[in-house]
């Protein structure tokens, strides 16, 4: 009995621990609650509790698709550990464990479709009439309930969350999901509303493009390079290929022996810790940001989206991506003859992230300018053309609310660069760092949006809809780097006394933790 | 020049997490010597060669290096320097080659046939990225890293835990092969659990135990020196008495420094016996 | 210049002491000729993977005792002398004998028994090879 209990305490852990199952729960029981409400009152036309019907469609997705992931976890789970494997009776629990959450699954699965139903339905009837798809009368009364929705709009996102499963499974199958990098796709399926027919399609070209990743990487990328190139031609290769890269770094860092050019010498050692793969992932999410800012339908005021604390957030968050602090060999660089003193450490960490973040900065901005020019000279994806994401035709808005936005996402990055390389502690702690890229972003939004505050307030001129991209850079480039920047001068005693080794390990500690995150994400068998 | 001792360590004491881990150590190593650092885990070894190369910086005691302090070093001692730290610290998105030449172009000796013999010496092939090697040819790069410039100071912690026996041969080689600038030899500190390795190369051997030295000396002077004596019954602490153990109950082993022992502590005709170093850690460490 | 040290590292005799030991057993017996070279200090101590300073401390040693000397271009070289007096080969055998006889003893074996073995074994060696005893000394 007691082995029983402690494989299921095994499965819990696997899952994601107490705190995953009971965020399932709590989904569980609030998307039923809302749906037993949604049944029994009607809506107004623009009651703001229709909002809160959409987050339950939202939680009940996730957990549903959740559960899914959950199940590809569960299949792949012999690959991950080998004690499972070698276990008594794993076979048996893992079947029950795969009943239970297909049962979940379908449990959340139908306050889902029908919340789902409910909120695409209610946002496609009260619209105007030429703007109505077919199939729907135009609501003439002022309040919506399930009744007023049509059968075939359960099918239809009946279907479509079918469709979603099937591309999870299928996609999942061979790695397995794992907790941090399968929440994107969920969070975004859970959340995407079929509202706008031209969306419809969105969810099944990223998932065939996840399929298709896959396989490439697997057959092309990793395994098959290594088998073909034996190491003796690899060798050969070597020689033929001229290292004009190498050499030319390395006679820049011998050329610059001076003590003021220390920057050179390391910015010659220190070039792109992230590989060229996570910058290019991180300068297209970024530039797929830029392409779809939000702008307004108004020409003569193109800095109205500033005004609204979503758009600071969501410029948060992509920032927060492009701003990730990376390992760094700090012993091995305190005992190179490169002239650093003590006090000067924090400062090594502070260079190599920021330029880190910069070339990604503007990778995203050079790929972002260019979609959003090809995209709006063709006028199309028709997503892109949508009402709420509508070009101005001015110059003005073309250029200065991204730049302002690459501004913004320049000053954020640095921010959270200043911050994360301040206190040498949070360095030596693998802890420390693991959720410093989320500590950080919960420090600055607050105090980015208590400027912007400030800012409206005390500057009439900044509130209005013309100059709120003033605003945004203003804080985001300036202010906010200002605050960080005096988190450095706080902490910097700290680094007088600091214990390199200490921070070493700890780093040490926390990019293993990372590699095997990635490492489950590729299939690699850590 | 040739006087001042290759490190110089007075009074080191160093505390962390209510851990003590150096307790008033002071040693002096010679130039061209080549100090053991033996003890068990946590003796406090690692400690004390990071802080003789000012990477932890102590609660009390003072550390010179080369006749520099070893919380300022100039960068004319760190290019004389060569360290391997327990675990192989590497810029993991460089390759092999790159990282070698890269980190050598800012050391004035560094000589790049030599790092190319190095690396092939212990096989290590250049164009593999770092990031794919595995822990025992990432600790073979680190030691080729630190040989490749020349140091005329090498310190070395736990260089050899992840090498095959024959790697270990190659690198207690690899370590008298070249010859320092000057023709100097080369002074070597290094701390390691195998100590069928470390006799065949120290000339000097440290004995720490939690944080303080037990026993200091040269590696032929101790083995003749310090012995093991096995008694009836306990004697009383003393000079020269370095350690006691009961065995059992009319059976004693004491491990002596019989050059320090006054005459008559131990009982006559008691047998002595000399130990190998592996013996000597043991008695000491039990 | 053939002497193939046989060196142990993990026993209480110290490196050098077992190098001069050798050395000085190898002259007494006679098997080298006035005018060997020693290999180089480096040889050795790249061959056995030790300390060059452990290897010239021994060759320092030899020096001094008067075994060998040094020659210029030619590195260290076995000094041209007699063959050593019984008491020298006699006091580089009784660590050996010193050996034999404690574990006879902890064996349980008399005096005369252990001798019998001892008068076998140098029967044997005598009979195997006649060339080498030839070479011997008459005990």
């Amino acid at each position: 009995m007691k082995s029983i209990l402690d494989s299921w305490r095994f499965i819990v852990g696997l899952l994601g621990g107490r705190l995953m199952i009971a965020i399932w729960l709590v989904s569980l029981i609030v998307s039923y609650g809302v749906l037993g409400w949604g049944l029994a009152y009607p809506m107004q036309f623009l009651d703001t509790h229709r909002s809160f019907l959409e987050m339950a469609a939202i939680l009940a997705s996730a957990a549903s698709f959740g559960g899914v992931l959950a199940l590809t976890y569960l299949w792949n789970v012999g690959k991950r550990y080998s004690q499972w494997k070698l276990a008594p009776s794993t076979d048996r629990i893992a079947a029950q464990v795969s009943r239970i959450l297909i049962l979940v699954s379908s449990l959340a699965a139908i306050p889902a479709v029908m919340l789902r139903a409910y909120s695409a339905t209610s946002d496609r009837v009260w619209r105007l009439p030429d703007e109505l798809p077919s199939g729907y009368t135009p609501s003439s009364s002022k309040t919506f309930s399930f009744a007023d929705v049509p059968s075939h709009a359960y099918a239809a996102e009946a279907l479509m969350f079918a469709g979603v499963v099937a591309l999870l499974l299928v996609a999942f199958r061979r790695t397995g999901a794992t907790k941090t990098i399968a929440m994107g796709p969920v969070l975004f399926w859970a959340a995407s509303q079929t509202t706008y027919r031209a969306l419809w399609w969105l969810p099944f070209a990223a998932g065939l493009i996840i399929v298709v990743l896959e396989y490439v990487w697997r057959h092309w990328l990793s395994g098959r390079v290594e088998n073909y190139f034996s190491q003796m031609d690899r060798s050969i290769r070597k020689k033929q290929r001229t290292p004009c890269l190498t050499s030319w770094r390395q006679q820049k860092a011998a050329r610059s022996r001076g003590a003021d050019d220390v920057d050179a010498r390391l910015a010659a050692l220190l070039a792109l810790p992230s590989g060229t793969g996570v910058t290019a992932l991180s300068a297209i999410f970024a530039a797929l940001y830029l392409v779809t800012l939000p702008n307004n339908t108004a020409e003569h005021a193109p800095g109205t989206w500033a005004l609204s604390f979503v758009a600071w957030a969501f410029a948060y968050l992509v920032g927060s991506v492009l701003a990730r602090p990376v390992a760094l060999p700090v012993m091995r660089l305190a005992l190179l003859p490169v002239g650093h003193r003590r006090t000067q450490f924090g400062e090594v960490f502070l260079k190599v992230w920021w330029r880190d973040s910069y070339t990604k900065v503007l990778w995203a901005a050079l790929l972002g300018f260019a979609l959003r020019a090809v995209c709006s000279a063709l006028g199309w994806p028709a997503f892109l053309q949508s009402p709420v994401f509508a070009y101005g035709p001015t110059l003005a808005q073309w250029i200065l609310v991204p730049l302002a936005h690459v501004v913004g996402l320049l000053g954020f990055a640095g921010s959270v660069c200043l911050i994360s390389s301040a206190s040498p502690r949070v360095l030596a702690s693998a802890n420390a760092l693991t959720v410093l890229p989320i500590a950080t972003v919960i420090l600055l939004t607050p105090i980015g949006l208590g400027c912007k505050w400030l800012l409206e307030t005390n500057v009439v001129a900044l509130a209005n809809g013309n100059l709120g991209f003033v605003t945004f850079v203003l804080v985001n480039g300036a202010m906010l780097p200002a605050f960080a920047w005096s988190f450095t001068r706080i902490f910097r005693y700290q680094w007088r006394t600091a214990s390199l080794p200490a921070i070493s390990s700890g780093m040490q500690i926390w990019s293993d933790r990372l590699r095997k995150m990635s490492a489950d994400v590729t299939g690699a068998r850590s | 020049m040739n006087d001042t001792p290759a490190i110089s360590v007075e009074h080191l004491s160093l505390r962390y997490g209510g851990v003590t881990a150096l307790d008033d150590v002071t040693l002096n190593v010679e130039r061209g010597s080549v100090l053991a650092v033996v003890g068990r885990n946590g003796a406090g070894k690692s400690s004390l060669l990071q802080c003789m190369l000012g990477l932890t910086v102590p609660q009390s005691g003072h550390s010179q290096l080369l006749g520099c302090p070893s919380l300022d070093l100039t960068d004319d001692v760190k290019a004389r320097l060569g360290y391997v730290s327990q675990s192989p610290e590497l810029f993991e998105w460089l390759r092999v080659g790159e990282q070698i030449s890269l980190i050598g172009g800012l050391y004035p000796n560094w000589s790049e046939e030599l790092a190319r013999a190095l690396c092939v010496r212990f096989s290590i092939a250049e164009d593999m990225k770092v990031r794919t090697l595995s822990l025992g040819e990432k600790q073979r790069l680190a030691i080729v890293i630190a040989l490749a410039h020349q140091p005329d100071l090498l310190v070395f912690d736990e260089p050899v835990a992840s090498l095959d026996p024959v790697g270990r041969r190659d690198f207690l080689r690899a370590l008298f092969e070249h010859e320092a600038r000057d023709g100097e030899p080369v002074t070597v500190v290094i701390s390691s659990h195998l100590l069928e390795d470390l006799e065949r190369i120290a000339t000097h051997v440290l004995f720490l135990e939690k944080g303080r030295v037990q026993l200091i000396g040269g590696r032929d002077e101790l083995a003749e020196r310090v012995q093991l004596a096995v008694t009836a019954h306990a004697i009383a602490p003393q000079a020269g008495l370095l350690k006691s153990r009961q065995l059992a109950a009319d059976e004693w082993q004491h491990v002596v420094d019989t050059r320090a022992l006054a005459d008559g502590a131990l009982p006559p005709d008691t047998a002595l016996r000399a130990l190998s170093l592996g013996d000597l850690f043991e008695a000491l460490n039990t | 210049m053939n002497i193939l040290f046989v060196i142990e590292p993990s026993t209480a005799t110290p490196i050098y002491r077992q190098i001069v030991d050798q050395v000085a057993r190898a002259v007494a017996a006679g098997s080298t000729q006035p005018g060997d070279e020693l290999p180089s200090v480096r040889a050795v101590a790249e061959r056995y993977a030790i300390n060059p300073m452990t290897v010239s401390k021994a060759y320092s040693l030899l020096e001094s005792q008067g075994l060998v000397e040094r020659r210029r271009g030619m590195g260290m070289v076995i000094r041209a002398a007699a063959p050593a007096a019984m008491d020298t080969r006699l006091a580089l055998l009784k660590p050996a004998i010193d050996h034999a006889v404690a574990v006879s003893r902890q064996l349980g074996l008399t005096d005369e028994e252990a001798l019998a073995a001892m008068r076998d074994a140098l029967a044997e060696l005598n009979a195997h090879d006649t060339t080498k005893s030839a070479k011997k000394d008459r005990p």
